[in-house]
């Protein structure tokens, strides 16, 4: 995976095929001024545009990780704002005045780990995205499948929770660990409930 | 009045160009409108580098691909 470059550098790879293009169309659509070098015609045409679209993908890649970018659709104002309420005792909530994933708190617990759960988010994503510009989602908005506690382990090392200090945990480490009984069961809701809403309706 | 050498070729970048500016947002801000310009500026800058790969090879032997 390539690390994210900031904005400006992509922006600017942008703006600079976006050049390279400008001065060969010049000099294809007026040849007197002089043809375009081959090396231009390659750079220009080819790498130049390729290299532009992977910054500017690297970029927006991890945009998408953040709470921001999840809010952007109206339909998420409620799991935001519960997210961000100091008062709000559900998991997320939690979560998130603890700090643990402070920019990117909705992918860090949506999101399967190894290449697979990556694949499976983006997949995800772009439904959810088909969705909402198509108006084609049902109220109320709920997690679809089941939530696997491996997400929740992944950050909670497993050593400490099924040592004898928590015995509930420890009578239950196998059920727990084949999905049978889930964290939530437990611990509480990872949202806050809302009501009905009906697709395309604004507000929150 | 000059003509254009090789409309393939303005095509390829007209593509290309087109893609480059919506995908520009997206570096932005991720929100629902920028996906969508990013991921049809995605489809539109291959298509002009395709385009542009196929009118290349008679560019650089300078001659006109049309």
């Amino acid at each position: 995976m390539l690390t994210p470059v900031p904005a400006f550098i992509a922006i600017a790879a942008l703006a600079l095929a976006c050049g390279l293009l400008f001065v060969i169309a010049r000099r294809l659509w007026r040849p007197e001024r002089g043809r375009p070098s081959p090396a231009l015609l390659v750079v220009g045409l080819l790498v130049a545009p390729l290299s532009a679209l992977s910054l500017a993908s690297t970029r927006m890649v991890a945009d998408m990780k953040e709470i921001a970018a999840c809010g952007s659709c109206h339909v998420m104002d409620h799991f935001v704002s519960d997210l961000l309420d100091s008062a709000s005792v559900t998991l997320a909530a939690r979560h998130f005045r603890a700090d643990s994933m402070p920019d990117d708190a909705c992918y860090a617990c949506h999101t399967g780990y190894g290449l697979a759960g990556s694949f499976t988010a983006k997949r995800a994503g772009l439904h959810h995205w088909w969705q909402y510009i198509t108006h084609s989602w049902t109220e109320p908005i709920e997690y679809q499948g089941r939530y696997p506690n491996a997400n929740c382990l992944a950050c909670h090392p497993e050593e400490p929770m099924f040592a004898d200090s928590i015995p509930l945990h420890v009578a239950l480490q196998d059920s727990i660990m084949a999905d049978v009984v889930t964290c939530f069961m437990c611990h509480g809701e990872p949202h806050a409930r809302r009501a009905v809403k009906i697709p395309g309706e604004t507000g929150g | 009045m000059t003509r254009p050498r090789s409309r393939t070729s303005l095509a390829a970048i007209a593509l290309t160009a087109a893609g480059l500016c919506c995908i520009a947002p997206a570096t932005f801000a991720a929100g629902p409108v920028t996906v969508g310009l990013f991921m049809a500026g995605v489809v539109l800058v291959f298509a002009g580098v395709l385009v542009a790969a196929v009118s290349l090879p008679a560019l650089l032997r300078r001659r006109d691909p049309d």
